[in-house]
Order: structure tokens, then C-alpha cells, then sequence
């Protein structure tokens, strides 16, 4: 279903029209929704997508396996160590290794200030979906500086890191480091105490999300939402949890949940996640063991499938890896988050009744991400 | 979420909220006549010293990209690499493998040329160091950030010399 | 015949200058010019940036010269499916509009230019509601889907906001006892309506919004669902005058606020000369409500339509009945505190 003939333009009746979201809009990425509509009542949704595939699935065919880190990158723009991370622990645990400690809690460090970036930029986002004259977009890409200045002092560049490699990390924390951080977090704080007097506990914004794009409980597991989609109905389910890597299972942490499962839940599941992987980076800066941070890998991977996964910013993401013993890939397949959770907004109109100004703040509280679906 | 706040606080205070942002530094960079000072480990355009460099190959062998070529250079028995940074994505693995440390990066990031050939760089072009002066002519002052509990980051603003 | 010319323009010196110079041509250009560079800069200040800042060095007031000649050297676009001649007259029309609204205003006692023989208030809100519906035309004509979405909505909030408006302005005027404009000012000589009012005045403040098409009520432009709403076929030459329009309608309604709540032209007698002083109040106040309504502008979000449809009949127009009630007990019972 993409571009309309004049027939099918006819056959709607009763005042019906089609309108399409894109593929230019306000959120990154490309892609299209097309509404069935009459104006304010929206009968049926369909989201287009598949304008930015670029294959990587087949490119990584072709690389050696350090080299194939670089394109899984930039298969997503914003929490690229996620990406890194998937593929690195397929590749660990094909060779049988584990990386040593001290790298095990940098992982953690950058994974989770990447958490943070990722999180504030979707967040603005949803503030923007319900017109909200770009302020808090700036605010939150302001505020993001500081990370990104702490990632280029310790990786080399702003998101693109290509830090974590099979066998630890790639350099050590540089002078100076903890403290920064330290002073980066106690700052960070004090901002979302700021966005939650001025944005999210604001009449207006709540009037916009609140009990708009309801997903209950038992619909978001059939569906397959992701991500703090699925914990904002309610659902424990965490990655960092049930299958813990890097340094999760010896830090302390809880899952957020939310009760109602509106768009404003998935808002508010964003904001306190990012007190949570505040306290993670501050545990793990006190606590770090001494150490080397690298191993030496072999060129050749063994034989064997393996299937590995990590909790992204959106949700979880898996690496299916198949290897048959030289030092490329035989075959890689990505599981995106994205993916399923852009789908959503399609069942939605069937059981409830959504209106047209509505798609903005239920699609961008899903957090889509096109580049994330189409690979 | 969190406490709950009456209807009054809920409209009014976002409004003062906002309104003392008004004392808050922008953080606006004056391009191109300011610029913002590099890190140690930017990954900047790189630069190649030919004395060292031994013509091993290892970088033009382990780009992911298919950037660095190995080319015949006169006045040398070696071969020495050629980049082309219309494909390079400043990756960093070819400096970190390089067994001589001839190839090392520069915090410069402006690389421009009119045209796609331009974008090559021959070693020669390669070892010459760049000087951020001779690439932007305006420039007066060089910012520094500095992370701070109050503001965030900071810049320290030095003319450039 | 050049003496003629002379004399006729010493006999109406005060009226001519009037015209051309202040409120009249002069002014308005003026005020363009003066609020959207403020609201750039001041936006972008609350924003945590700096606005325009290389043209015109350090303050970057040339920055909006520039923009209105890059627009009206822009190409003349009009669909071909759309009403043409329609399409192209409307924004011309436009800003006639709200640029007469401008003339009502008293600046001072005795600084008006058309009085209306006593009614000033009543054709100020008669003239003001042909906004609405010329909004709604332009979305009409351009035969595009969101622009019919847009004009739709226009509608909806011009029946939100404009009954509550004139309930709360009768208000005023059981107050100051006259529907025209120079008395209700000379009746705020001892305490401005706002404090009485205080109903009253929330009321108007939200359908001011409305009506000059303001967040939390901008429906005519909806960025975010619909690419422009109402404006969206709209480019070059005609942009810039749709952009005039807007901001010509603004100033018109924040006059009106100041002249029905904040006094008009009452203040100290600080420049020795009544007239000068009485318009250096009313720019001042003007001013002041400029900076409150942009603050406001950015710290919320916009309202869904029928959302606001709802607090229009549901909330807006009782308050206003009970504004009505007080008022009139408050009339009755203290009666020397309104007038001069």
C-alpha cells in the first residue's frame, strides 16, 4: 500500500480521506503513516516503512569480525553501544571467553551514559509531539553535552564510539575522569528535578497524554511491545535482569514499572529510568576493580549458533549469530525493537477510539525509530 | 507521578520554571569564528609520518571501509598508505594497529574540497600537518569546555594564537 | 493649488500624523519590525541559544530585513486545484483587518483617531470576528487535505472563544457604565479593572489566546500533525503578509487587553506633556504583556480541540456568568469607585 490510484481515492465513503505522515516529519528517520480519517475520528492506521535499509544484515557477511563492530554501529544512530554490545557477547561467547573485570564495569559506564543520551533526545521528542514550541526539545539537547563531551574524553567521539570490542575495551578511563563524571551527574539531577516542576507535572502536557494510546496489560504481551513500552503496562520485564551481562548482576538496581499504560506512563517510565542509570554509573565509577581492560582474541570464531541479547534504550535486542569456523560470519540476523513497537500504533484504532491530533503523542511515546526497524 | 500537586501549582509553576532560564549562559558557538578545542583522543584527519611507516599494510588491511590504499611513493622503497575520506567513518582501528605508530590522529575534523577526487590524500598530502588557521581563516578564539555542577558545561573562551 | 494642499494639511496637521505616522502606518511597520525580532531573541534566550546575531552585529536586527526580501523575491506558487483568484486576493485582505482594529484604541486622552461615536468596544469585537472566518477561507480555498483538516479546527476554537470574550467584557462595561473606549479608561483612574475583575479577566485571557491564535490555542497552525495547517500552500510574498496578519492581530487584541484591564493610558504625568505620557503608559504596558504572553507561549502545549470546545462551554462560559454577578453587586454597592 504506497502511493494511491484515483480508484482507490474514490472508493472511500462516507467523507473519509487518507492522509500521509511523511516520510519528511518532525520526528528522525523516515517513514510514513498513512491515516484512514474524516477529519477527527481515525478509523485505521498503516505504518509504511523500509526507506532507509541499507542491509547491514549482508554487509556484516563480508567483514572480519573486529572490523564488523563499525557497521553494526550504524545501524542506530542513538545508542550505538547497544548495538556493539549485542554482537560483541555473541562473539564471546562463540570463542568462550569472558572479558576481564575492570573492562566488564566501563562496558557498564558507557552502556549506561548511553542510556541517558538516548532517552533525553526521545523524550523531547514526546514533548514536541504535543506542540510544544521547541523548548524542551533545546533544553534536552543542551543538556546533553555534558555526556558527550565525557564520551569524547574517554572514546574519541561524540556517537560513533566504537569502544567496546570482543576481549574487554579498547583504552582505559583517562585522567581526571571520575571527577567530571561526578560533577556531570550531580548536575544532571538537578535537571530532571527542573523538567519535573516545569514538564512533566505541567496541567497542559498531562491533558495531552493522559489516558491516550491505552495499551492494557495482557494486549501489550500479544502484540509484542518492547522496551519501556512494555513496562509502562505494567510488565517486569528487564533484560538487564533475566539475563544479566557486562556488570549488572553485581550492581543494585530495580525495574521501573507504571501502572496505567498510557503515553504519559511511557513518558514518565523514561524519566525515572534515567535516575536509575544514574545511580548504576555512580555505583560503578565507586566500585571499579583494578585491572587490564583487554585480551587478546584469536582471528578464527568455532563453529556453532548463538543467540545473544541486551537491553537497548528501546527495548530489547537480539543477535542470532552463526558461525562456521573462518573469520567472517556466516550469517547474522538482528532482531530490532523498534520493529515491533511501531506496529503497535496499528492496533490501536481497533480497540479503542483514537482522534487525529492523538498520533503524534501516541506515536512518539512509542519511540520509534526507523533506522532501528529497517536495518 | 511522583506527588501529586494541586491544579494552581501545576499551572503556574512551569511558567516560573521557564522564565528563570532566562539567566542560564545559551550555548550558541559562534562558527566559524569560534571553535571548540578537541579532546586528547578526537578522532580527528590523521597524519602519517613516512619515516616510520614501514609499508607493512596492516591498516589498509583491517579499514572496515575499504579507505587506505597502499601506494608506490618516490623517494621511498616502501609502499605508504593513500585515504580517501570521502569512505573513511574515523574509526580509529588503523592508528591503534599501526606497529610503528606512523599513523596517528589530529583533533581537525573540517576536511572539505570542492570535489570527490580532492578527497584523497596522496601520503605526501597525508603527512603535511594541518593548521586549523590555514583551514578557517576567521577564526579568533578557541573554546574549552569544562563540566561544572552548576551550569553543566562551561567554555573558556582564549584567543587563538 | 499648493496653498490649498497647505492649508488643508495644517488644518488636519493632528489627524494626518495620526494616520501616517503614530498609530497609523509608521507604528505598525514599526511594531512589526520591533515584535518579531523580540520574540526571536527572546525566545531563543528561554531556549538556552542566542537569536539572530550575524547580521546587524551583536543584535541581529537586520537579520529580519533580510528574511522579508528573501521572501518577497520568492517565486508566486498557486496550485492548480485550488480557487485561484480566491487564493491569491485573501492574504491581501488579510492584514486590512486587524490593522483598522488598531485605529480603535485610545493612546491617550485626547489621542484617537476614530471614535465611533461612542460605541468603540462594540465595533472592535464586530470587526474581530471577520478574522476567524477569513482564516478558515484561505484553509477552504487551497483544496489540500490538511488545510481542510486546519480550517475545520478554526471553526472549533472561533465558537470556543469568542461568547466567553464578549461575557466577560460585558463585565467591564456594566462597570465603567458606557460602551465606549475613552471612558472605560477614565473609569480605571483610581483602581484598574483587573483586581474586581479578576474572573473576568482569566476568562478574556484565554480566549485572547483563542483569538490571537496563540499557544495553548494555535489550531490554525498545527505544526506538528498537520505540516502548516491553514497556511501551508502559502509561500513567498503572500507568507509574508499572512506572517503581517498574524502579528498585526496581536498587537490589536493586547491593546485591547490593556486598554479593558490594565488601565489604558493611567499613570504618573512623568513627561510634563499628558499626551506624550499617556502613550508612553500604553507601550509600556503593551510591553509588559508582550513579555507575559511569549513566557506563556513556551511553557505549555497545545490543547486538542475538542478539549477545547469543552472548557470553552463548560468552564469559561459560567465563570464568566459569576464574573457577571460580582460585578454587579459590586456596582451597586460601591458605586463611587468607578469613574473619574
Amino acid at each position: 500500500m504506497g502511493i494511491m490510484t484515483i480508484e482507490e481515492v474514490k472508493e472511500l465513503e462516507g467523507g473519509l480521506m487518507r492522509v500521509r505522515i511523511g516520510p519528511q516529519h518532525p520526528i528522525s528517520g523516515q517513514g510514513t503513516i498513512v491515516v484512514t480519517t474524516d477529519g477527527e475520528i481515525v478509523y485505521d492506521v498503516e505504518v509504511d516503512i523500509g526507506y532507509s535499509h541499507r542491509g547491514i544484515e549482508k554487509i556484516l557477511e563480508n567483514r572480519r569480525w573486529l572490523q564488523g563492530i563499525i557497521p553494526m554501529e550504524r545501524m542506530v544512530m542513538l545508542d550505538t553501544s547497544h548495538v556493539a554490545m549485542a554482537y560483541v557477547r555473541a562473539i564471546e561467547e562463540l570463542l568462550g571467553i569472558e572479558a576481564p573485570p575492570r573492562a566488564q564495569y566501563i562496558r557498564t559506564i558507557v552502556l549506561e551514559m548511553n542510556r541517558i543520551i538516548s532517552h533525553t533526545y526521545a523524550l523531547g521528542l514526546l514533548a514536541e509531539s504535543t506542540a510544544w514550541n521547541p523548548a524542551v526539545f533545546l533544553w534536552t539537547t543542551a543538556d546533553r553535552e555534558p555526556f558527550l563531551d565525557l564520551m569524547e574524553m574517554l572514546t574519541g567521539a561524540r556517537w560513533s564510539y566504537s569502544f567496546i570490542v570482543p576481549g574487554g575495551v579498547r583504552a582505559d578511563l583517562p585522567h581526571g575522569f571520575r571527577e567530571k563524571a561526578k560533577e556531570a551527574i550531580k548536575f544532571f539531577r538537578d535537571r530532571l528535578d527542573t523538567y519535573m516542576d516545569a514538564w512533566i507535572d505541567n496541567f497542559l502536557f498531562e491533558i495531552r497524554t493522559r489516558k491516550v494510546g491505552v495499551i492494557p496489560r495482557d494486549k501489550a504481551i500479544e502484540w509484542g511491545a518492547a522496551g519501556p513500552s512494555l513496562r509502562a503496562s505494567g510488565v517486569a520485564y528487564d533484560t538487564r535482569k533475566n539475563e544479566p551481562y557486562a556488570a549488572y548482576e553485581e550492581l543494585d538496581f530495580k525495574i521501573v514499572t507504571e501502572k496505567d499504560c498510557d503515553s504519559y506512563a511511557r513518558g514518565a517510565v523514561r524519566v525515572k529510568e534515567m535516575y536509575v542509570s544514574l545511580d548504576i554509573i555512580e555505583q560503578a565509577l565507586d566500585n571499579m576493580p583494578e585491572g587490564p581492560v583487554k585480551k587478546t582474541v584469536p582471528q578464527n570464531v568455532p563453529r556453532g549458533e548463538v543467540y545473544a541479547r541486551v537491553e537497548s534504550a528501546r527495548g530489547e535486542l537480539g543477535v542470532y549469530v552463526v558461525s562456521d569456523g573462518r573469520d567472517k560470519p556466516y550469517r547474522v540476523k538482528i532482531s530490532a525493537p523498534s520493529f515491533r513497537n511501531i506496529f503497535l500504533i496499528e492496533m490501536l484504532p481497533k480497540i479503542e477510539e483514537i482522534r487525529f491530533a492523538d498520533i503524534p503523542p501516541i506515536f512518539y511515546s512509542l519511540d520509534p525509530w526507523f533506522l532501528d526497524a529497517d536495518r | 507521578m511522583g506527588k501529586s500537586k494541586s491544579l494552581l501549582s501545576r499551572i503556574v509553576v512551569p511558567v516560573v520554571e521557564v522564565a528563570k532560564h532566562n539567566i542560564k549562559p545559551p550555548m550558541t558557538h559562534k562558527y566559524p569564528f569560534e571553535r571548540q578545542k578537541g579532546f586528547e583522543r578526537t578522532r580527528g584527519r590523521h597524519v602519517l609520518y613516512i619515516d616510520k611507516c614501514i609499508g607493512c599494510g596492516v591498516c589498509a588491511w583491517i579499514c572496515p571501509v575499504n579507505a587506505i590504499k597502499m601506494v608506490e611513493v618516490e623517494g621511498s622503497k616502501y609502499t605508504h598508505p593513500r585515504i580517501d575520506y570521502g569512505r573513511c567513518c574515523y574509526c580509529g582501528l588503523c592508528v591503534e594497529y599501526c606497529p610503528r605508530r606512523a599513523l596517528v590522529h589530529t583533533p581537525i575534523v573540517e576536511v572539505t574540497s570542492e570535489s570527490r577526487d580532492d578527497l584523497i590524500y596522496d601520503p605526501k598530502k597525508l603527512s603535511v600537518k594541518p593548521n586549523i588557521k590555514e583551514i578557517l581563516p576567521e577564526l579568533k578564539y578557541e573554546l574549552e569546555p569544562v563540566i561544572d555542577a552548576k551550569y553543566g558545561i562551561r567554555y573558556i573562551r582564549r584567543r587563538v594564537t | 493649488m499648493i496653498e490649498s494642499i497647505l492649508k488643508f494639511v495644517e488644518a488636519n496637521f493632528k489627524t494626518l500624523f495620526m494616520i501616517t505616522v503614530f498609530p497609523g502606518l509608521a507604528f505598525i511597520f514599526g511594531f512589526l519590525i520591533f515584535a518579531v525580532w523580540f520574540e526571536r531573541k527572546y525566545l531563543a534566550r528561554l531556549m538556552v541559544r542566542m537569536g539572530p546575531v550575524h547580521c546587524g552585529k551583536v543584535l541581529g536586527w537586520l537579520q529580519l530585513i533580510a528574511d522579508a526580501i528573501k521572501l518577497i523575491t520568492k517565486e508566486f506558487i498557486v496550485p492548480r486545484f485550488s480557487l485561484r483568484l480566491l487564493f491569491f486576493l485573501l492574504p491581501i485582505i488579510l492584514p486590512v483587518i486587524p490593522a483598522i482594529l488598531v485605529v480603535l484604541i485610545p493612546y491617550a486622552k485626547d489621542y484617537i483617531l476614530y471614535d465611533a461615536g461612542g460605541n468603540g468596544l462594540i465595533l472592535f469585537l464586530a470587526l474581530a470576528t471577520i478574522y476567524p472566518v477569513l482564516s478558515m477561507l484561505i484553509g477552504w480555498v487551497s483544496n489540500n487535505k490538511f488545510t481542510i483538516i486546519g480550517a475545520l479546527r478554526t471553526i472549533y476554537m472561533d465558537v470556543a472563544a469568542e461568547i466567553p470574550i464578549v461575557l466577560s467584557v460585558l463585565g467591564v462595561v456594566i462597570l465603567a457604565g458606557t460602551y465606549d473606549l475613552v471612558s472605560i479608561v477614565e473609569a480605571q483612574r483610581k483602581i484598574w479593572f483587573i483586581i474586581p475583575q479578576i474572573l473576568g479577566f482569566i476568562v478574556f485571557l484565554i480566549g485572547y489566546l483563542g483569538m490571537t491564535e496563540r499557544i495553548p490555542m494555535d489550531f490554525p497552525v498545527a505544526e506538528v500533525e498537520l505540516v502548516f495547517g491553514v497556511k501551508t500552500e502559502y509561500t513567498g510574498p503572500l507568507y509574508l503578509l499572512m506572517m503581517e496578519a498574524d502579528y498585526i492581530n496581536w498587537l490589536a487584541w493586547s491593546l485591547l487587553l490593556v486598554v479593558l484591564y490594565l488601565g489604558g493610558y493611567n499613570g504618573p504625568n512623568i513627561f510634563g506633556n499628558e499626551t506624550i505620557s499617556g502613550i508612553f503608559w500604553t507601550l509600556i504596558k503593551l510591553f509588559i504583556v508582550m513579555v507575559v504572553i511569549l513566557t506563556v507561549k513556551i511553557s505549555y502545549a497545545r490543547l486538542r480541540v475538542d478539549q477545547a470546545v469543552r472548557l470553552g462551554w463548560r468552564v469559561l462560559i459560567p465563570l464568566s456568568f459569576i464574573n457577571l454577578v460580582i460585578t454587579i453587586l459590586l456596582k451597586y454597592y460601591f458605586p463611587g469607585l468607578w469613574g473619574g
